[in-house]
């Protein structure tokens, strides 16, 4: 097999997990596991109350933006970095 | 991974703080060395963050129901260490704690520690022994992001037992609420770092070699 191959089939790979994560939880909230540890505290210590609270929180649609934000940051150096690789490469070549 | 706003007891957050601190510290030691003396390191650095921004960001539903996201940290891991790894973890979780009300400041310590410290560490050891026995790079790559994801998620189910015991049984509930939840990002993570530094290695030998010195026994 080519290295192109192994790339795709791994690819692929990340697809399905991500595709069958989706389709076997059609109904989740996407509310996150950290509120699922929060859950767990309230089974186990049921008078524990959180001493502090977010200095701010930020509504839904606010959130989204924000996360939307983070991904774009990170993938804003990745993207510059793999196009200046490729000039790089083709003025080497050319 | 996030440990959430005011669920530690205030006497574990102060002691997952101190406990964090120390690397945090030798972390900003490194990097203003790297910035002042390696202008290639420095693409590495900016790399390192980036993928820990885009990865943390990714937040999917996984397969036992509730939503989680990687951590990322393992990129960073193998060309950096813990240290940088560190900063790099604290960067990120006071952006996602200001603006996200994503963990938050009395837990930053306890988070800091398990996915700037403790996931990194146990993987960086994993990363060097493999090195030393000659394991090849792909599944190296794998195995140590793997790594790095699933110690921090289990570090936090062992804060949390900690501060709310039985330790016992209430690590066995955290454990299945965050660890279990992680396993198929964990696998996604890896597959995405090793295609991704199979590139680096062959585009960029100049980047990667620091970390994965170039032997007559990985060109078979």
């Amino acid at each position: 097999m080519r290295r192109s191959h192994y790339y795709a089939l791994g690819l692929l790979a990340v697809a399905v997990i991500l595709v069958s994560a989706i389709l076997l939880n059609p109904n989740s909230d996407f509310t996150g596991s950290d509120d699922g540890g929060g859950e767990v505290i309230g089974e186990v210590e049921p008078e524990y109350q959180p001493w502090f609270q977010n200095v701010w929180e930020p509504s839904g649609e606010l959130q989204t933006l924000f996360f939307t934000l983070q991904a774009a940051i990170g993938a804003l150096i990745i993207g510059y970095f793999l196009g200046s690789n490729k000039v790089q490469k083709e003025r080497r070549e050319g | 991974m996030h440990v959430m706003e005011g669920f530690l007891p205030w006497e574990w957050a102060l002691f997952w703080t101190l406990a964090a601190a120390p690397f945090v510290a030798y972390g900003f030691l490194i990097i203003r060395r790297i910035l002042r003396e390696d202008p290639n390191q420095r693409t590495m650095l900016a790399l390192s963050g980036a993928f820990i921004f885009v990865m943390s960001s990714f937040k999917l539903p996984s397969v036992t129901g509730s939503s989680s996201h990687p951590t990322g940290t393992g990129f960073s891991t193998m060309f950096f260490g813990v240290g940088v790894t560190s900063v790099m973890s604290l960067i990120v979780l006071i952006f996602q704690a200001l603006l996200l009300a994503h963990g938050g400041f009395t837990t930053m310590g306890a988070n800091v520690f398990s996915m700037g410290v403790a996931g990194p560490f146990v993987a960086y050891l994993a990363f060097k022994t493999m090195t030393k026995a000659g394991v090849r790079t792909p599944i190296k790559v794998f195995i140590t992001v793997f790594l790095a994801g699933m110690v921090t998620y289990i570090t936090t189910a062992v804060q949390l037992a900690l501060a709310y015991g039985p330790f016992a049984d209430s690590l066995l509930s955290f454990l299945a609420v965050f660890a279990v939840t992680q396993i198929p990002l964990g696998i996604v993570e890896g597959i995405l770092f090793t295609i991704f530094v199979d590139y680096l290695e062959r585009a960029r030998p100049d980047l990667t070699e620091k970390a994965f010195p170039r032997r007559v026994k990985d060109e078979a």
